[in-house]
């Protein structure tokens, strides 16, 4: 049996603080919702998507192009899933 | 008498006894617990966290409560508490090493602390450092049953807190009613303890530096929020300069105060009339215009409309907020709407077209961004030239970098007025135009702008940050920023001559500078002769023009001109305040 490859996003954080506090929180909050893995690569960097504390040693500063990736295919609700998780490091959020 | 200064983060004045809190973290000694007993260590652990989990959330929502608005970092504190990651790292240090749940955890978060520690001096994340401290004090004090010493004085008795840091967490329970003020060695102007003071309404100064050696809980202390000052037993003197200070800030807000201002004239004693006018944000204000006597609407600015929204604004919306607040300001006073002045991020249809800038400040914002989406443009000035049959509105453009752009602009007001017309659409079709002066090359070429434009208006918020090439909220080089800087005065001077060659063209100030009347003799002096200001300072400012005379003012701009350095102006122009209008504030 293969297994197959996960679904997989590019990103820009556009919030002006960067994967602060507020954006990685609301990241996890939305990640422990789906039963699927989800990880978050920063380059060299991964952290699970699940853990607010993981995302924030990511240190990504605004601007920064992260990877997301949620076990699945096109065809699951990953699709669903990724596109949500990725709105949210997109979004250009005043806050810390 | 001591004087510290730190970095100002809430405004404000507090007069106190202080109470020195240690926030020092809780030093844990290494312990280790028999094998046997390692599954129960790890249950205290994951109790100790669900409980921390809880009272975070508690403390989010009371705090949601007294401030009327999300916050959200202690929520952010309850999530951790619950990151599977981060259990599953102490559980393994319990584990392998048979760490008492204390140690483990005390253990883990220094070292995630001593990463941020890792960071080049000033990077953005090192600010979560004080997050990570309150993380392992809230956990450890469930772990070892103690109940927080809450900062709690004799009620009644306002005290000010000093401590080396705050976290979130403590500052989120400051009582606005007995804590006056706070003060702490470190943290910077956007620390997360920072937005929340800010939101409490609690004068602080943090960023001081080394300073709790000197004092202890007891002695009379006063935190100037709005300078950045720390003052530890002041003398008598000082304690009756600051508590007048005080009252007058109270008497700011004191209508029978401005009642009595509001209906004189802002008139120089030697009887030249200077035109207050107020800067609002929401078409709610405009009453506030009224109610302190401004002459009319001197900034009206219209991001309001664009922002938190998936869609664009119609017209049929921009009409109507234009027209309520013309309405309220009546037929004769002028109403200055100033065009979509934000970066294309921070708005719905503009962020598509938005590749990742890397430095937004000098990007594609304000009129560059309305001259590259003319839909978006036309329809916010069709709808200004339709509410002018309400009053005296007028049009300005912002952030106008170059000659060129201030004839697209008015090119496009002109097809706006040929569509009008050929629509039998009424509205008003001369309305004057303005251009805000805020970058050092429209100031440079002000005789040119000058031949183009009904009224300049000088926002001296950007034009410092960009002469100065200093960001204030960048607390490495906010010391730069600084209106008072003799490159900035040299540019308003300009403006304000090339304004003179060409008729008297007016000239406004929008900036903070207009609000303190510190400033008001000089640009008096320098030829100013309209100010607009947040409506709340209008009665301040007018008392200011009320002590002066033009001669006065002019001999001030004369000799701020010749100064060489910030600090010489402001000490100077704080002197020639406290000559001019004694009673007032410094």
């Amino acid at each position: 049996m293969t297994t197959k490859p996960p679904l997989r996003r590019s990103v820009v954080v556009n919030n002006p603080n960067g994967l602060h506090m507020r954006p990685a929180t609301r990241f996890a909050q939305q990640a422990r919702v789906i039963p699927q893995r989800v990880t978050v690569f920063h380059g060299e960097k991964r952290a699970d998507g699940k853990s607010s504390l993981d995302l924030l040693m990511l240190i990504a500063m605004p601007g920064a192009e992260l990877w997301v990736e949620v076990d699945g295919d096109e065809t699951t609700d990953a699709a669903e899933a990724i596109r949500a998780l990725c709105d949210i490091l997109a979004a250009p959020g005043d806050d810390a | 008498m001591d004087i510290r200064r730190g970095i100002a983060v809430s405004p404000g004045i507090a007069i106190g006894s202080a109470l020195v809190l240690d926030t020092e973290g809780v030093v844990i000694s290494r312990r280790t617990v028999p094998a046997e007993q390692l599954p129960a260590e790890k249950l205290r652990l994951f109790a100790a966290l669900a409980r921390a989990a809880t009272e975070a959330r508690s403390r989010e929502r009371i705090l949601t409560e007294q401030i009327g608005r999300d916050v959200g970092i202690l929520t952010g504190h309850a999530v951790m508490y619950e990151d599977a990651t981060l259990r599953r790292d102490v559980e393994k240090l319990i584990d392998d090493q048979h760490y008492s749940a204390e140690f483990a955890f005390s253990r883990h978060i220094r070292a995630i602390i001593r990463r941020f520690d890792d960071l080049p001096p000033g990077h953005d994340f090192t600010r979560l450092r004080s997050d990570f401290f309150d993380l392992e004090r809230q956990v450890l004090n469930q772990l070892l049953g103690v109940v927080p010493s809450e900062p709690a004085p004799p009620a009644g008795e306002p005290v000010i807190i000093l401590a080396a840091d705050l976290t979130p967490s403590e500052t989120a329970q400051l009582d606005p009613q007995t804590v006056h003020g706070f003060a702490t060695e470190s943290g910077g102007p956007t620390s997360h303890t920072a937005i929340m003071a800010g939101a409490l309404e609690i004068p602080a100064v943090v960023g001081i530096g080394r300073f709790l050696h000197d004092v202890s809980s007891g002695d009379t202390v006063i935190v100037d929020g709005g300078s950045g000052l720390l003052i530890v037993d002041p003398d008598p003197a000082t304690i009756e300069k600051y508590r007048r200070l005080r009252q007058a800030a109270t008497q700011e807000s004191d209508t029978r105060v401005e009642v009595t201002l509001r209906d004189v004239p802002p008139v120089t004693r030697d009887g030249v009339r200077i035109s207050l006018l107020g800067n609002i944000e929401f078409p709610t204000e405009a009453v506030n215009c009224i109610e302190r006597g401004a002459d009319g609407v001197g900034l009206y600015r219209t991001e309001f409309l664009y922002v938190n929204r998936t869609t664009d604004p119609t017209e049929h919306e921009h009409y109507e907020a234009y027209k309520a607040v013309l309405t309220t300001l009546g037929p004769t006073r002028p109403v200055v709407i100033r065009t979509l002045d934000i970066g294309a991020d921070k708005f719905s249809s503009a962020s598509a077209m938005l590749t990742a800038e890397k430095n937004p400040f000098l990007g594609l914002r304000s009129v560059r961004l309305c001259l590259k989406n003319l839909k978006l443009f036309k329809t916010q000035i069709r709808a200004i030239l339709r509410a002018g049959v309400h009053g005296e509105v007028r049009i300005m453009f912002p952030m106008v970098t170059t000659v060129m752009e201030l004839r697209q602009c008015k090119s496009l007001m002109a097809e706006v007025v040929e569509d009008l017309e050929e629509a039998g659409i009424p509205f008003k079709a001369r309305i004057p135009v303005g251009t805000m002066i805020e970058v050092p090359s429209a100031a440079l070429m002000a005789d040119v702008l000058a031949k183009e434009v009904d009224f300049f208006s000088i926002g001296t918020n950007d034009l410092v940050q960009y002469t100065l090439a200093a960001d204030r909220n960048n607390e490495n080089v906010a010391g730069l920023y600084n209106p008072a800087d003799p490159a900035v005065l040299k540019l308003i001077k300009m403006v304000c001559d090339a304004a003179k060659a060409r008729d008297n063209l007016t000239v406004n100030v929008c900036g903070e500078m207009s609000g303190e009347a510190m400033f008001t003799p000089l640009l008096v002096g320098l030829g100013l002769r309209q100010m607009s200001a947040t409506p709340r300072k209008i009665p301040e400012i007018k008392r200011a023009v009320r002590n002066l005379t033009i001669a006065d003012a002019e001999r001030v701009a004369f000799e701020a001109l010749r100064m060489e350095t910030a600090r010489e102006v402001t000490t100077y122009l704080r002197e020639q305040q406290r000559r001019y209008s004694p009673d007032a504030a410094d």
